[in-house]
Formats: C-alpha cells, structure tokens, sequence
C-alpha cells in the first residue's frame, strides 16, 4: 500500500488536529452555571426519586436554581462521575458512599463542607470523612452488614440466633439440605457482596491489611505479617467450611443474597441494611415475618462494617449553589419521607432522628420494630474500613476495595481451593504493587 | 462508452457522493481514535481532568502485566471458539435451509432473530437457561440423569468460557447463516448437475462444486466476526464480569477494569491500542494469505 | 436413496430448530408464569396456567415503554443516515476513479477494528462540548461509528455487480446521472440498501456500550441500558425480565420476516 506524501500530509494533520481538539474543547465547556445544579445520586428508588422531584421544585421556587438529576444506578455511579469529571464538567453533587468519594478527596476533587455539617447540626464522630484537615464528606445515611434468617425453620431444628462463630456452622450444618435448601450463603467471587463479607468477619476477627507505622507516619501492609496473617487465614478457613453448606455462589452478588433467600432456598443470609427484609416483603410475603437479623457472630471484636452514604460537593463545580442545596435538603421537612423509601434499609446518620416520632411513623417500621431496635443495640459498633486500621485517614483502602481483592481471596479459597496461606501472601503482595505503582 | 458529466461535475459528484461517509467516519470515529491511542502516553486517572505525559511508561507497565497476557490468551481462544462455532452452525444451517419447504420463511426469520436481539436480552436469556438453581437445562440434565449435580454453566472454573462461546455462537451464528445461505443460492445448479452426470455423490459433490464458491464468502465472514469477536465487551461482561477468578476476562474486559475499576484511563489506553495493533497485524496477514479483496476490483 | 440420505438432513434441521428456538420457547413461558410459581422448580415443559401480571407490571410500573421509544428513535435515526452516506458512498467509489481509493478502502476497515468501548470517552468529550451528551442525536451519531465502515463496504461491493450498462442506457436517452441514479441503479440497489438497513438497525438496536457510556439520564436509556438496570437493585425479576424479551424481539421478528426475501439477494454480493 502506497502511502502518498499528500496522503501522508493529511494523515498527520488529522493526528495533531485529534490530540489538541479534546484539550480545546474542554476548555471552552460551559463553565460552572450559577443558576445549575447537576446531582448524581445512587439511589434509584422510585419513592426517593419522588421525594428528590419534590424538593428540588421547593429549592426553584426558592432560590430559581435549577437542579438536574441524574440515576446511574449503584454500580455505575462511580463511572458515570469518571467520564463527568474526565469531560470538564463535574457534577456539582454525587450522593453515594463515602468510602468510594474517598476516591475524589485524594484527587483534591471534594469541596470542604465544614461550613454545611455546622449549618445542618453536625454528624457522629466516626461518620466523618476528614481529609487534609477538612470534612469531605456530609453523612446522611448508614447500613451496617448483618445477618438475616428464617427463625421459623431454626426454631423447627431447635436453634437460636447464632452467638458465636461454631453456633452458626452448626446451624448452617443442620439446615443444609442441598439442592432444596442450603444453610447460608457465602459468595465467593471478584464482586463487591463477596468482598464485604470477608471485610466483615475480617473485623470480627481483629484482622487488618494495615497497621500506622508511628515513625514513617504511614500505613503498612500488615496482612502476611505475624498474628494477623494468622487470623487472616483462620477467618478464611472458617468462611470455608461455612461454604460447604452453601451454594458455590462463584458469581454472587446483591441481588442473589436476596432472591436466594427469598424463593426459600436458603436459611439465611446476610446484607448491608434491610433491602433483604424489602425484597421478601415484595415477592414473598409469607416468609417475611419469620425473616429476622442477627448479628454476623464476633470472635474477637463486636466491629461491624459500617456503609456511609452522604453528599459530596466536587470542588471544581458550582460549590456555592451546591452547598445551598444540600443545606436545603438536610432541613426540608420531607427529608422523612426520603428516607421512609426504602424503610430500615436507609437509616438516618443521626441517632436523634432514628428515636424520633416522626421516622418512627411508617407503618412497616412500626411493624418490625425489632428490626429497629436491633439497629440500635448496634450502633456505636460500625466502623467505616477508612478508620478501621487507625486514627488517620487511611487513603490505600481503595487499592483493594475498589477492585474486590476480599472477594477475589474468597473465589481463590473456596472455587479453586487455594491453600489460605497462599491466598493471603499473594493479596497483600497485589496491595503491595498497587502502592508502588500508584507513588 | 463516455459518461454525460462534464470534468467540473465530476469533481463535484466524487465530493458529493464520498464527503457525508468521510466526514462522519473523521469526525466520529478517526478522531476518537487518534485521541484514544494518543491518550495511553499519558497518565490520566478516571477522577482527575488533568493528564501528564508519560511516553511509553504505561505500554512498558501493561506488557509486562501478566494479566494482559492472560487476557490476550482468552481473547484468542474466545475468538476462535466462537467464530469456529458460528462457522460451523452457519454452514449447516445454510445447508439444511437451501431448500424449498412450507413454512420456510418463517423458519429462516426464526433464524435471523438471534442475530437482531441486543446483547443483554441474550444474556439474560442464557443466565435464565444455564442457572444452577432455576434453569431449564440443568433440570433436564438430571432429569435424564446426565449429571448428578446441577452444573454452575457460568460460574465453573471449566465451564464458563465454553458457556460464553456456545452463547456467542447462538447468538451471532445466524449472520453466518444469512452470508453462506445467499451465496449458496447463487451457485449455477448447471454446476451441481454436471458433476452429478460424472458420478459424483453428495459429499463430493459439496466438496467439488459447493466449497470453492463459498471460499470467499467463508473468508470474509471469518474476517468480519474475527475482529468483531474480538472486540466483544458486553455479551460477556453482562454474562460473567469476567468472572469466574476472571476466567472469562478477555482483553475487552481486562481494558474496562483497568479503566473503570482501577480509574486508570491511561493504562486502558493503552491496552486497547495493543488490541488495535493485534488486529492490525493480523488482518494484513490475513490479507496475504487469503486476499479477499480479490473479487472487490478497486481501479473502477 | 437410502433412508439416512432421506430423512438424514430433516432430522439434522429438527435439531438444528430446536437449538435455535428453545431459547426462544422458553423466554415466551416464563414471561406468561407468574411470579411465585417461578422460583418453583423443577418447570413443567407445557405449562397452562397463563398470567399477564408482568407484562401489565412490565408496562405499567416501569419505564420500559420510554426505553422502547428511545431505542426505536436511535434506530431509526441510525438506518437513515447510514443508508444515505453508505449508498452515496458506495456510488461514488464504483463509478469514478480518484486517487486514495485503496486508502480509503482499508482506512473503514481499521475504523472497524478499534475497540468501541475505548472510543466511547473520547467521543463522551466531544458530545458534552457539543451540548450533545444525552440526545438522540449524539447517541445515533456514535452507532454510526461502529456501522457505518461495513455498510460502506456493503454498498461498494453492491454497486460493482450493479451494471454500469443500465445507467448508459439511461444516458443515451438523455437522463443525466442524477436521474439515472434515481431511478436505474437505486432500485436495482434495493435489496443492498436493505441490507444495509437491516445491519444498521442490528447495530444500533444491540448496542449496549455506547449507550451505556454516553446516556447518563435515566429518560434516555435505550432498552440495553435500561434492562441492564432492572437487574441490579432488586436481584433479577424473571418474569419480567422475559416479558420484557418477548417484547423486545417480537418487532424484530417481524422486520425480518417481511423483509427477508430483500436481505438474502442482497447478501449474495458480500461474497
């Protein structure tokens, strides 16, 4: 093939044109509008969608900003901010966890809200999102991951709530009667459900990926070290043999944790909230009321993994009608009906407000009530994974959270049947590559 | 025989007929792409507009990633897999179809829908079908006692890829179908009843006088759903993600992580500009070898 | 003839059905069973308890209907536009000699090659710049990035075995080109200018990537994107979900059963 000189001439032009094209346009996007609020939020429910319709026209009338919306759905939220931010134009508010906003605050994309979480009466101390000395982070919500089973079928084998880590095997022993029923469920696969329950019983087992080094002012990777090496791999061998009574669930994720529950073949299951409870109301009714939470067992702790979800103000947006906004939100009198979306599955950041009348006056929490008071026997006990391993912030947990090394550790144990010890030596070696990489 | 168009007309037909395709293809896809390839010399994190240059630092990392090697094999394999497959269904199916019977129509329309179907709707389709716990295919499989156990289709350390591909061959096959079926149809039947009149049977007769028509359609065909199998992100990460233990993550899915789950757009970048590359070098010895521009005259 | 030459090939072409339609046989089942008998198995094959429960869920209570309707505008947006440029431009590289052509030739080629998924942020840059982020618009123009280069070489292949002598004749009664490519050569094209539509509408109607990464508002999801989300929040409602399928290949089913006769003459040139 012949490549002319004219030919390779326009070529050329056409390769420089390509590479300062995207930079120019960029720059010439419409810069921050005064009057626009673009918010992204991961929750789609349709009642909080009508909720967010509601006060967003109360917010117009009052101040004649306009806030757009925008529902990507929890998994794709993260991306859809990614190419936002990629094409210059940021959104003014992402509603999500606080744990992935982690990943915009050590971007310096995240706007100080100090200012906003005065204005709004202030938030428990381990809700806080403190980076480079200011608050990233406006919490508004909470889960924590518990269990769920059917007290009815325990009951039937004589069983209680399970208290200890050998009262659930046993009870997941007994109740497994493959391929009708099994006796939990253990999702062993590269997905963010797998990955949070090895975070989970991790805590429970006072294990840590990173210990403060006092002296280099930094964290570790302490996970094949020493004691925690041990615990470590004790927790996987135990999430072993609880696999043994569950089904292989090598591509689990949320959504099976509920309907495998829910169509009755298993008896129990675990979440982060109450979704589960929702979803079996809807779809079997007649299960939901034997349906209760329990604590997932401790064995040397009683931490739980604590959820945070919030509103982050990116920096480079319209902060000043942003920051309006969510000031607007936090005191805006449906706020209640936001969070009656999904009943006892969004709990409010704020202990006051769980005891209130008002949150109480809903007919399915006053039906659950224990479900409510479960909650609160527990709450002092979450621990956000960003403080688990010490007083300051620690930025590397997205090294191994946002691409579910805990849920590849479980898929290696119990799908391909790694010995743990290998396991653990090769997750804290990844871990340490990716801080390598990332320096 | 002279055209009517004067030497200015001319010019302004060659332009008016050739500009709207070349403007789109510059705009929508020429662009994107240099842009793309120009992107993976830079270190660009999802969350962050700015980019820093970095020469060849993130090819250097990729290459020696033992995961895009991986991934590369997968790659490969799927698309052997799955364009063999659909080579095979296409060519039988064209076969069994080339013939006049009530309701052919309707039969071949049957055949057609796969191919038209979006690729989550398959997807869904499949997982419903190959589930461990609800499927249809694992009860029948006990049922006539095939197995003792029902089998994890998608979730199988063995079994995913071979699930991905018989999806892929499902779901795509149908365009071979069309392809072979249309040549087939055009084949002279003088052809067929001479080598009848010298004795040949069926089988060599198909070897005689079907195969060598179809050569170059074959080819093309191999051609086409090569690169686009290749290229092929959502039939397989609405199936699997990747999964399981990444059993299933072929180059496509490897960038999308590197992208999306590490934030990394920098590095994934540059992983699909190899890919780009891969099938540059492998369409041009494809070229040579088989040459499927034979029949395309382009001096016309 | 023996016995296995006679009913050899139609028991291979019963096998060969049922491959292809039990799929399908089984999608249109379970859209009709209701919610609780199906997370009952094992199924019975023939099942006479018939439910509309989802489709009414179906069409009632979400926004499948929008995503239909946004799916169908990109479509048919996609089919125009590729038909014109596609036809146009396979006109033009028959019937004149330029330089570049070869170029030109493979250049659509190695547009073919590149990965969508990684041209998708580039052209996300491009649209918000345009204000064409979340418009019909944007999302017809990224389809054509991935149709337009085969339907290019489609339509070439066509017009080559189109004679050139019918357009002569028409010049020698006095037609000029543009006449005589309205109305000799477009007709005899029709069945590759079909084809063409047929591909373009697969395309388009199968793309989940682009729309994935370029529809960033609920109101504009096409239907890959939108059944992509009924799945995630709720663990995956079957019966809807199958409804949904069934909804989504009836038209298609009914495209292509009309217009069949045209796409496989068409086809006969691709070889």
């Amino acid at each position: 093939m012949f490549i002319g000189r004219r030919t390779f001439v326009k070529g050329a032009a056409v390769s420089a044109a390509a590479a300062v094209a995207p930079q120019v346009l960029v720059r010439t996007a419409r810069g921050a509008d005064k009057n626009k609020v673009l918010f992204v939020s991961e929750e789609s429910n349709p009642k909080a969608i009508a909720v967010y319709d509601k006060i967003n026209a109360d917010f117009k009338k009052e101040t004649g900003i306009e806030v757009t919306m925008e529902y990507p759905g929890f998994a794709n939220i993260a991306k859809r901010v990614a190419t936002l931010i990629a094409a210059g134009t940021p959104p003014e508010i992402v509603w999500y966890g606080a744990g992935q906003a982690m990943n915009l605050a050590m971007e310096n994309q995240l706007a100080d809200v100090g200012d906003v979480l005065k204005a709004t009466g202030g938030t428990a101390e381990n809700l806080r999102m403190v980076y480079k000395g200011a608050d990233r982070s406006i919490p508004t919500s909470q889960q924590f991951t518990y269990g769920w089973y059917r007290k009815d079928l325990y009951a039937a084998k004589k069983l209680d709530a399970p208290k200890t880590w050998d009262d659930y095997l046993k009870a997941a022993k007994a109740l497994n009667d493959p391929p009708n029923m099994y006796g939990c469920i253990i999702p062993s696969a590269e997905t963010g459900a797998s990955t949070l329950l090895l975070e989970t019983m991790f805590m429970k087992n006072d294990v840590h990926w990173f210990e403060w080094n006092a002296g280099k002012k930094e964290y570790e990777v302490s996970l094949d070290r020493g004691n925690q090496k041990k615990r470590a791999v004790e927790t996987l061998d135990y999430l072993n043999e609880l696999h043994k009574n569950s089904p292989e669930a090598s591509t689990y994720n949320w959504g099976e944790l509920m309907s495998t529950y829910f169509t009755e073949k298993a008896a129990s299951s675990w979440y982060v909230g109450s979704r589960l409870l929702d979803q079996t109301i809807a779809n079997n009714p007649k299960i939901a009321d034997a349906t209760v939470p329990f604590e997932l067992p401790k064995k040397v702790t009683d931490a739980y993994y604590l959820s945070i979800q919030g509103f982050h103000i990116l920096e480079k947006s319209n902060v000043e009608g942003a920051k309006k906004y969510v000031t607007f939100f936090m005191k805006h009198p449906d706020v209640i009906s936001w969070y009656h979306a999904v009943p006892l599955h969004i709990i409010p950041a704020s202990r006051e407000m769980l005891h209130s009348a008002k949150y109480q006056d809903n007919p399915v929490i006053q039906k659950r009530m224990d479900v409510l008071k479960f909650l609160d026997s527990v709450w002092t006990k979450g621990v956000p994974l960003y403080y688990w391993d010490g007083k300051e912030l620690n930025q590397h947990i997205g090294l191994f959270h946002n691409e579910n090394l805990a849920g590849w550790m479980l898929a290696a144990r119990n799908i391909k049947g790694m010995k743990s010890d290998a396991v653990v030596d090769e997750a804290a070696a990844q871990v340490r590559k990716k801080m390598k990489r990332v320096s | 025989m002279g055209s009517v168009t004067g030497h200015t007309e001319r010019r302004a037909w060659i332009f008016g007929t050739t500009a709207p395709a070349l403007v789109f293809l510059l705009v929508i896809a020429y662009l994107p792409i240099a842009y793309a390839v120009m992107l993976s010399f830079f270190k660009k994190t999802a969350f962050n507009p700015a980019m820093k240059w970095v020469g060849v630092a993130n090819y250097r990392y990729i290459l020696e990633e033992p995961e895009l090697w991986n991934a590369f094999w997968r790659s490969v394999v799927f698309t052997v897999g799955a364009v063999g497959l659909q080579l095979v269904w296409g060519l039988v199916s064209a076969l069994l179809l080339n013939r006049a019977f009530r309701g052919l129509n309707f039969v071949r329309s049957l055949f057609v829908l796969p191919y038209l179907l979006p690729s989550i709707v398959v997807a869904l389709i499949f997982q419903w079908l190959l589930s461990q716990e609800y499927g249809v295919v694992n009860q029948v499989l006990m049922q006539t006692g095939v197995v003792t156990r029902p089998i994890n289709f998608f979730g199988g350390l063995g079994t995913a890829m071979w699930a991905v591909i018989g999806m892929a061959g499902w779901q795509y096959g149908s365009f071979a179908t069309l392809l072979i079926l249309a040549r087939l149809q055009a084949i002279n039947p003088k052809l067929y009843e001479a080598a009848a009149v010298s004795g040949a049977g069926t089988l060599r007769a198909f070897w005689d006088v079907t195969l060598p028509n179809l050569r170059t359609t074959l080819i093309v065909i191999a051609l086409l759903r090569g690169i686009w199998m290749f290229n092929k992100f959502d039939s397989i990460w609405l199936v699997t993600h990747g999964g399981p233990l990444k059993h299933t993550e072929t180059l496509p899915l490897y960038a999308y992580r590197l992208a999306f789950e590490e934030f990394d757009f920098g590095l994934a970048a540059a992983a699909c500009s190899v890919m780009f590359v891969v099938l540059l070098v492998g369409a041009v010895v494809y070229f040579k070898l088989f040459d499927p521009t034979k029949e395309i005259e382009v001096g016309r | 003839m023996s016995r296995l030459q006679l009913y050899g090939p139609f028991a291979l072409l019963l096998v060969v059905l049922v491959l292809v339609a039990f799929p399908f046989y089984w999608m249109v089942l379970t859209s009709f069973t209701p919610r609780e008998a199906l997370f009952r198995p094992p199924y019975k094959f023939f099942r006479l308890d018939f439910s509309l429960g989802n489709y009414r869920e179906l069409l009632f209570a979400t926004e499948f209907v929008r995503y239909f309707a946004n799916s169908l505008i990109a479509a048919v947006g996609a089919i125009v536009l590729n038909v014109v440029a596609a036809t146009l431009a396979g006109y033009g590289l028959t019937r004149f000699a330029f330089p570049g052509k070869k170029t030109f030739a493979f250049g659509t080629l190695f547009s073919y090659m590149f990965p969508p998924m990684l041209m998708a942020i580039p052209l996300y840059i491009l649209f918000s710049a345009l204000q064409m982020r979340n418009t019909y618009t944007g999302l017809i123009l990224a389809h054509m990035a991935i149709s337009l280069p085969l339907n290019i070489w489609l339509m070439w292949q066509y017009f080559q075995i189109v004679p050139q002598s019918l357009e002569e004749a028409a010049w020698v009664s006095g037609a000029s080109r543009l006449r005589a490519l309205r109305q000799v050569c477009l007709p005899s094209a029709r069945p590759g200018i079909l084809s063409v539509a047929i591909f373009s509408f697969a395309l388009s109607w199968n793309d989940f990537t682009f729309a994935f990464l370029l529809q960033t508002d609920r109101k504009m999801f096409t239907l890959p994107v939108g059944l992509a989300t009924f799945v995630e929040q709720t663990g995956v409602h079957w019966g809807m979900v199958m409804a949904a399928a069934v909804l989504v290949s009836v038209p298609t089913f009914l495209l292509v059963f009309f217009l069949q006769r045209y796409l496989l003459s068409g086809l006969r040139t691709a070889g």
